[in-house]
Order: structure tokens, then C-alpha cells, then sequence
């Protein structure tokens, strides 16, 4: 797991959004997210977040434009990114995210 | 055309055209224009944010065939290689994302309007719409291929990122759009950071002929003064939304 962590917006009051890419396509060309765990990554991260009782959106999207780096994940507002994830490095992402909502809310 | 072509007495060195490039885009980035940062804050109009889809629509649609026309132009293997990456990666899903991203830019249109794909594709699109689109056909077709490419490399898609990060974290937090429905926005903000980089580092290479960097810089004020008028237009929100 890679990750490209950036700095929540000083009046950020929302609700952060989790958003995996789950794209599914021919990798004749370039790899894509959802041939190597896209949907179990997401599928993880609800059932974490749910778990924990956290007020974070997960969604999923077709492509983030990282198709090398996969699979991805985005977190807004901040815009940080998480590369090259599998199932096993869901657990780090929300303790990581509860961290930061911790700290913002604060 | 507003821009005026200078005439260079000299080729400037490459840090003084660099920062001459800059200098120009300084104030005119996609993001200095009020509608980015109305969408951001929540207070744009429903029928504005719609008007911009269909228009941003009608602006992607054409990318594919400038991309293909400087293509086929360019005689530099290496260049057009690239050329060519950018092109499967615009026009089709094989290279990144699940679209070409005119698709991206329609699915965005009619899910936020309601409106129907025939009906964005025969929106009536504005004169200073059809004149950025005339713009960007007559710069693959006539200008050397190295400007061609930095003028919509350097020009617009080294501020884009910036722009989309900004609609896109507006849409989200105000209008309850999900991600998925706008990817269109969402694929450029970290995938064409490298976009930028691409393109300076090609220009400032290549473009080294008094003659060539006047008219890199023309163009670079050119499309600005197009894409200025693209996002006053629209603000204008000239839609009905069937939504």
C-alpha cells in the first residue's frame, strides 16, 4: 500500500466521502482496480466503517484516472489517496481516517 | 481572435520562456473564474451547473479529433507516441477508466439536467462556444505540432486538476452528487497531474525558434481568452433541466 496523504481543509465540517475504484474491464493494455480487489476493498471499508460507527460516506467509481497505481482510493475533501490496496490494509485506511476526523472535529 | 502575435527579436532562453508562459496564465486559470468557486461554495444555480455540463460536453466531444489531427501532423516517433497514449486514454476505456471521456462528459450532462443524450447532443451551443471549438481545430490544424499540443497542455490542463478538484468537492458536499455520477470531473483531478509536466517539459524543448515561441505565447493567450468566455457563459445557466 502507497499512500499520498493531504491536509484536511481547515473548515471542513461535512461529512468525508471514501471513494474505491471498482472498474472492471480488459487489461489487454493497462490494469484496472476492479480485477484485483476493488470490490472486496469497498465491500471491507463499509462493513469496517459500519462497524465502528463512523460518519463517513463509502462510495465507489469506475475510475479515479490511476490505472497503474491500482487499485485507489480517494478520501474528499482532503484529497488523499491510497495506491496499490488490497483487502488486508482496510483496517490501517479507518483507523487512519477515524484519526483525522478525530482531529478535525476537535 | 484577440491576441495579438508578437514578433520575438530573439529565441528566449528557456527559464525567461518558461516563466513568460507562467506569467500569462497568472489570474486566468480555470479556478480565478467565479463559477468554479460558486459551484465549490454551494451557491451556484442548478440550471448553471447544468448549462456547464452540456457545454463542457460539447467542448470534450471534439477532443479526440484535435488530438488525431496533431497526430497526424506530428513526425517526431517519440511525440506522437504520447500523442497517441492521450488519445486511447480520451477517446476510449482501454488505457484508464471505464469511457472516453466525451462519454464521461454526456453521462455528467444528463444525469444532472435530465436531459436526454440526443437532447445535449443538439443543445444549442453559444457562438463563443463554437468559436473555442473553431479555435482548437484551426491551432492542430496550423500551428507546429509542439504549440498544438502546449496549447491545450500548458494552457488549460496544467490549471485543470485544480478546477475539477474544486467542482467536484462542490458537487459532492452541495448537490448530493455521487461520485460516480460525475466521474467526468473526478478523472481529471489526480490522473492528469502528470499532464502538465508532459507538456512543459515538450515545449520548453522544442519550442525554441523566436517564431514558434510567439506563437506558443499567442496561443497561450488565445485560449485563455476562450476559455474566459466559456466560463462566463456559463454562468449564464441558459437551460431548463428536466430535473
Amino acid at each position: 500500500m502507497k499512500a499520498v496523504l493531504r491536509p484536511w481543509p481547515a473548515d471542513f465540517k461535512g461529512r468525508p466521502t471514501v471513494t474505491v475504484c471498482i472498474n472492471d474491464r480488459d487489461e489487454r493494455f493497462a490494469p484496472c482496480c476492479g480485477r484485483h480487489g476493488g470490490p472486496e476493498i469497498a465491500a471491507a471499508l463499509r462493513a469496517a466503517v459500519t462497524q465502528r460507527a463512523l460518519d463517513i460516506d463509502v462510495q465507489t467509481i469506475m475510475c479515479l484516472g490511476l490505472c497503474a497505481k491500482g487499485p485507489n482510493l480517494r478520501i474528499a475533501p482532503s484529497g488523499s489517496l491510497y495506491h496499490a490496496l488490497t483487502v488486508d490494509d482496510v483496517p490501517h485506511v479507518v483507523d487512519a481516517l477515524a484519526a483525522d476526523l478525530n482531529a478535525v472535529k476537535v | 481572435m484577440v491576441a495579438v502575435l508578437e514578433k520575438l527579436p530573439q529565441a528566449m532562453p528557456r527559464e525567461a520562456f518558461l516563466q513568460e508562459m507562467l506569467r500569462r496564465i497568472e489570474g486566468k486559470r480555470h479556478s480565478d473564474y467565479p463559477m468554479v468557486n460558486l459551484i465549490r461554495a454551494g451557491k451556484a444555480t442548478r440550471e448553471q451547473i447544468g448549462y456547464l455540463g452540456v457545454l463542457f460536453y460539447h467542448f470534450t466531444k471534439v477532443t479526440p479529433q484535435v488530438l488525431s489531427m496533431i497526430h497526424s501532423r506530428c513526425d517526431d516517433r517519440k511525440v506522437r507516441r504520447r500523442i497517441m497514449d492521450t488519445l486511447i486514454d480520451e477517446d476510449t476505456e482501454l488505457r484508464c477508466g471505464s469511457k472516453g471521456h466525451d462519454e464521461l462528459a454526456l453521462d455528467f450532462a444528463t444525469r444532472f439536467t435530465g436531459l436526454s443524450e440526443d437532447e445535449v447532443e443538439n443543445f444549442p451551443v453559444p457562438q463563443s462556444i463554437r468559436d473555442m471549438v473553431a479555435y482548437r481545430f484551426k491551432v492542430a490544424r496550423e500551428m507546429p505540432v509542439t504549440v498544438a499540443l502546449g496549447n491545450s497542455g500548458i494552457a488549460s490542463e496544467s490549471h485543470a486538476p485544480q478546477m475539477c478538484r474544486l467542482i467536484s468537492d462542490g458537487l459532492r458536499e452541495h448537490y448530493g452528487v455521487k461520485d460516480e455520477d460525475q466521474e467526468s470531473w473526478i478523472v481529471h483531478i489526480d490522473g492528469d497531474e502528470d499532464h502538465s509536466e508532459t507538456a512543459f517539459k515538450v515545449v520548453l524543448d522544442k519550442v525554441t525558434s523566436p517564431e514558434d515561441q510567439a506563437k506558443m505565447l499567442w496561443c497561450i493567450d488565445e485560449y485563455l481568452f476562450h476559455w474566459g468566455n466559456f466560463w462566463k457563459e456559463t454562468q449564464k445557466g441558459q437551460i431548463t433541466l428536466k430535473k
